[in-house]
Parts: C-alpha cells; structure tokens; sequence
C-alpha cells in the first residue's frame, strides 16, 4: 500500500530477520517463522472503516460497512474482516509441537486478500 | 535496438566503481546524461573520464548518501549540474560489516546501520528527485537490491532484512506514483563480481586451495558457495543492462517489480 510506506517497510524487514533467524536456528528445536493477517476486525480498524464508510457511502450498520469495505477496499475469498482468535489460532498453531517441522515460513491469515501465490 | 534514453538525465548512486559505474556507462552509452557518485575523487574521475572518452556526457557529484548531510550535498550538487534528474538508480548499498558468526553477534547498532545505508539512502532520494518526475510525467525509479531481500543469510541478517524493506517500499512507491508515468522497480542482484569483494576472493583462495591467487578464489566460489545454474560469476554488465531496459520508455508498462539476476541461485519461484 502506499499508505504508511514506512510501516510497511519496517514489517517486511521483520519477515526478513525471521527467515535468516530461521536458518541460525539450524539444529537446535527452536524455529521462527511469520503469521502475515489481513484486515482484522478490532476497535482500531473498526474505526478506520467507519470513517470510510462515510465517504464511500457504504451505510451505517456493520455489516453494511464490512461488505462496503470488502467489496471497494479489502476485497477477499472470505467477505469480511478476520476475527482476532484466528489470528491466534494460526500462533497456537504455530506455537506447538505440530509445527515443528515448520521453519522460515509465513502463514497468510488474510482471506484471501493477497491475489498472488508468492 | 534503439532504448529511447537520448537526452534523459540520469543520478546512479556508488558509480565510481562495481555495478553502478558500468550502469553509468551503459546509460550513458544510450545518450544519458550521468552524474557520478560515490566517495572517491579518483575512481569518480577515471569512470567519467572514460565516459567522455566515449562521447558521453558525465559530471561528478562526490558525497555519502547514507548520511543525511552527504545525501544533502549530492541533491543539491547534482541539480546545480543537470537542474533535475529522470532516472534514479538508487545503487548505493553492502553490508556495513563482514559476517557473523551466529545471527545473535550481529548487534543492534549494526541493524540501524544497515537501514541507513541500504534503505534509507534511498529513501532521501527518492524524496528528493521524484516529486519533480511527477510534475514532468516521466521518470524512473531503480533500486538495486539484493537476493538476499528474499533469500536471507543468517550471517548478516542486517542486510538482507534492509534490502526487504527496500523491495516494499519500491512497491508501495509504485502505488504512489499510479498514473504519473513514473515507475519503481527493482533487481535483486545474485553475487557481483566487482571490486568489493577483491579481498574475499582472495580469503577464499587462502582458505580453500592453499594460494593467494583470487582466480581460484573465485573458481571456488563458483564451484562451492553460490549453487547457480549458470556456470560463471555475475558481472556488473549483467545488472547494467537490466538498468538500462528499466530506464528506458520500452519499460513504461512495468512498475512496483523487483526481479532477480542471480545466476539461478535462488531456488524457489
């Protein structure tokens, strides 16, 4: 986005340092590895999109801003915002022993709103 | 094939040696006009020198982009020289340290570093130069990145999570842009056989062959540490003339990519 460039920037750094911490961890059980999400419905976002609501004349009610959002702004498989506890689910994932073979990678909880597979 | 560049000004950071210097005479080939820039008074006068040798147009604009007063200096340097720029290659960056043993020596002093030199150097620029490209309807933004934004080594993970930052920001700058005829694009270089790494070839042969001849330090290298398809070491030409493709207007329907040239060593899709 070319919203907060330099947010954005300083997160893909973050994927990076996770990858090459990957690799040092060689051997030792202990992995790294990223949880990317999409649009998460908490207070912030929440607020952020009723304020667009208003210029896109999505409508008043949450779901008439959540499918206002998702068809103009964060179009995805799924048609609405995450809910934080799956986001959570895929840390507890990630956090556990069936993971452990799991190392340098990134887990999209995002709906399906990044159109490309890399 | 005629690339369309006659008479477009160009500013290629770190081009008085290595892969920014072959970028300016590639450019300036093509009928650039190139400002030279780096630190070094001498190397910049022989790589314009040669320019104008070859009928091309060069003016040195010595300075550090990587601090904000150097980056100051070269902004102001070079549009006292050309008045405005349509290309920037931002070319500058490396490792500010040799690497690590371990991913945790690397410390926190060195991660800042890095960001400086390798992301922010360009950023500076990019502020700089581009609003001027917008209002013109034209203009190029290149930056030279790494493999190692996507490919990351855990010897020095402060350059390969600066060169990430640099593949997102070339990005969302593109979005930026939308509409304006400028783009942001990017290469991922693979290992460069320039100057800078001289020293480490010869490491290399002292290390693994018993010699002090870089020629087999390199021969090693190709043989044991880069895992490429193709059977030689990367030169400054091979990115040189992706710059110039990206430079030219023949580029106008490609923004916000960052591709690699790295011999086929990074082997993921």
């Amino acid at each position: 986005m070319a919203i907060q460039p330099e947010y954005n920037a300083t997160l893909a750094a973050r994927h990076n340092l996770a990858v090459s911490l990957a690799r040092d961890l060689k051997g030792t059980g202990v992995t790294s590895n990223i949880v990317s999400p999409g649009a998460i419905r908490v207070g912030a976002v929440e607020d952020v999109l009723a304020t667009a609501a208003k210029r896109f004349g999505w409508g008043e009610s949450w779901e008439e801003i959540e499918r206002g959002a998702c068809r103009d702004m964060i179009p995805n498989d799924i048609g609405r915002l995450a809910r934080p506890e799956e986001i959570a689910g895929a840390v507890a994932y990630l956090a556990s022993a069936y993971a452990d073979y799991v190392s340098g990678a990134m887990i999209r909880v995002g709906g399906g709103l990044n159109r490309s597979i890399p | 094939m005629d690339m369309l560049l006659q008479g477009k000004r160009a500013l290629i950071t770190g081009s008085t040696s290595g892969i920014g210097a072959q970028c300016a005479r590639v450019l300036a080939a093509e009928g650039v006009s190139v400002i030279i820039n780096g630190r070094s008074r001498k190397r910049a006068d022989a790589v314009s020198a040669e320019i104008r040798a070859a009928g091309g147009i060069a003016e040195i604009v010595l300075g550090d982009v990587t601090t904000n007063d150097g980056a100051k200096s070269v902004i102001e340097g070079t549009r006292a020289a050309f008045g405005g720029i349509d290309i920037l290659v931002n070319n500058v960056g490396n490792p500010t340290q040799e690497p690590h043993p371990s991913w945790f020596d690397a410390p926190l002093d060195e991660w800042v570093a890095d960001y400086h030199q390798n992301t922010l150097a360009a950023v500076r620029l990019i502020h700089a130069f581009v609003p001027a490209m917008k209002e013109h309807g034209w203009g190029r933004v290149i930056q030279i990145s790494s493999r190692n934004a996507i490919s990351p080594h855990a010897l020095f993970p402060t350059y390969g999570a600066a060169k990430s930052a640099v593949n997102n920001l070339t990005l969302s700058l593109s979005k930026e842009l939308a509409g304006t005829g400028v783009t942001s694009n990017g290469i991922m270089p693979g290992l460069i056989d320039t100057p800078t790494l001289d020293g480490w070839f010869l490491e290399m042969a002292k290390r693994h062959t018993g010699t002090e001849d870089p020629k087999k330090g390199r021969d090693y290298v190709l043989k044991n540490i880069v895992h490429q398809t193709v059977n030689r070491l990367g030169q400054p030409m091979d990115i040189a003339a992706a710059v110039c493709f990206i430079a030219s207007p023949l580029s106008d329907f490609m923004t916000g990519t960052t591709f690699r040239i790295d011999g086929g060593s990074t082997p993921t899709v």
